[in-house]
């Protein structure tokens, strides 16, 4: 695949020695030729010094016969310009470009450039870090002796089987949802990353399931 | 009339000023912040300057471009003129955009790709000019 990188930071420097790695043709696109530097020896790849939506240096990279086409300068508006050049008039199959602004990310992306915000990323997975339980009650039954509890599968959990956490009279696992779907899980089942247990524990035994799960 | 201009340099500035002092009803978005003091002492009262990113389109709602008739792309930078056309078109529905282009190799990207009605080089200009200026000698 013939790769195009727009912007040799950091992130098109790791991009375009992976591509290259990978045994891509890449060709990197920047104004500043100390980027290049960055690219490290192990790069195959060429190197082009100038503006990422100068037609010149476009054809020099090669983008009329371009698989795909990554903005990733450290300017926005460079990032749609060249992108949309590259879309609209090179009209390169694969085109992706990275915008800081996660307003204007959308609204590029309504108007069909391919976008990744790297700002809203960065903001959803740190709250999900910092807002995320591992364990969750749903509910309790009767007077509160038993609870049901919502458990996403830690790292050590992945691969173990329904009965390595079961205990009788005191941990029963009642469901497991797997991609969204829910089923009742048989003796011998395994737990597989990104599932959530549905669990019924007794509330006495809550410290003690905590501390055999690692929580 | 109702005209955003983003830019507030020469272009920009002078032209807010002629539109204003005509009883347009105009805004300047200025992003470099000694420019913006600067023009905060120069303008007459009808113009309303904005200090900020005219790229940004929370600035460019607080400039009004919503009910704008016309959006003025007048920075220095190319990059970002095609990128005030493209929200103000696309976007903001504005229904006339025009664009400063600043260097004339860049001047095949200023088209309704864009969001561009009217690219204005001044390059272009002179170069047009002094081309007829020597056909008429000859």
């Amino acid at each position: 695949m013939k790769v195009i990188i727009a912007g040799c930071g950091r992130v098109g420097a790791l991009l375009a020695t992976k591509f290259s790695a990978e045994g891509h043709d890449v060709a990197v696109i920047d104004k500043d030729p100390a980027a290049f530097k960055r690219l490290g020896k192990a790069f195959k790849g060429i190197t082009v010094k100038g503006l990422v939506f100068d037609r010149d240096v476009l054809t020099k990279a090669g983008a009329d016969m371009a698989d795909a086409f990554v903005a990733v300068t450290s300017g926005d508006n460079s990032n749609v310009v060249s992108s949309t050049i590259a879309r609209d008039i090179y009209r390169i199959p694969k085109v992706v470009a990275r915008i800081f602004d996660p307003r204007r990310a959308d609204i590029y992306r309504r108007l069909g450039i391919p976008t990744i915000s790297s700002v809203s990323w960065a903001v959803n997975e740190i709250m999900s870090i910092v807002m995320h339980q591992a364990l969750v009650r749903d509910t309790t039954l009767g007077d509160g002796e038993v609870q049901l509890v919502k458990l996403s599968v830690t790292q050590q959990l992945i691969g173990r089987r329904v009965e390595d956490i079961s205990m009788p009279n005191e941990v029963l696992v009642v469901a497991i949802i797997r991609a969204g779907q829910s089923f009742i899980p048989a003796t011998g089942a395994t737990f597989r990353e990104g599932d959530v247990l549905e669990l019924a524990v007794l509330t006495t035994a809550m410290p003690k399931f905590k501390r055999m799960i690692g929580l | 009339m109702v005209v955003v201009i983003v830019g507030g340099g020469k272009v920009g500035s002078f032209l807010a000023q002629m539109l204003g002092e005509a009883g347009h009803e105009v805004t300047l978005v200025e992003f470099r912040p000694e420019q913006c003091t600067r023009l905060e002492g120069e303008l007459q009262d009808n113009v309303r300057l904005i200090c900020g990113d005219g790229d940004e389109p929370y600035i460019l709602e607080d400039a009004n471009v919503t009910k704008a008739d016309a959006i003025v792309a007048a920075t220095g930078d190319d990059e970002d003129n095609l990128v005030v056309c493209l929200l103000g078109k696309y976007e903001y529905k504005v229904p006339l955009t025009i664009a400063r282009i600043n260097n004339p190799k860049n001047e095949w990207l200023f088209t309704d790709e864009f969001g561009v009605d009217i690219p204005v080089s001044n390059t272009s200009m002179i170069a047009n000019l002094l081309e007829k200026h020597v056909v008429t000698k000859q």
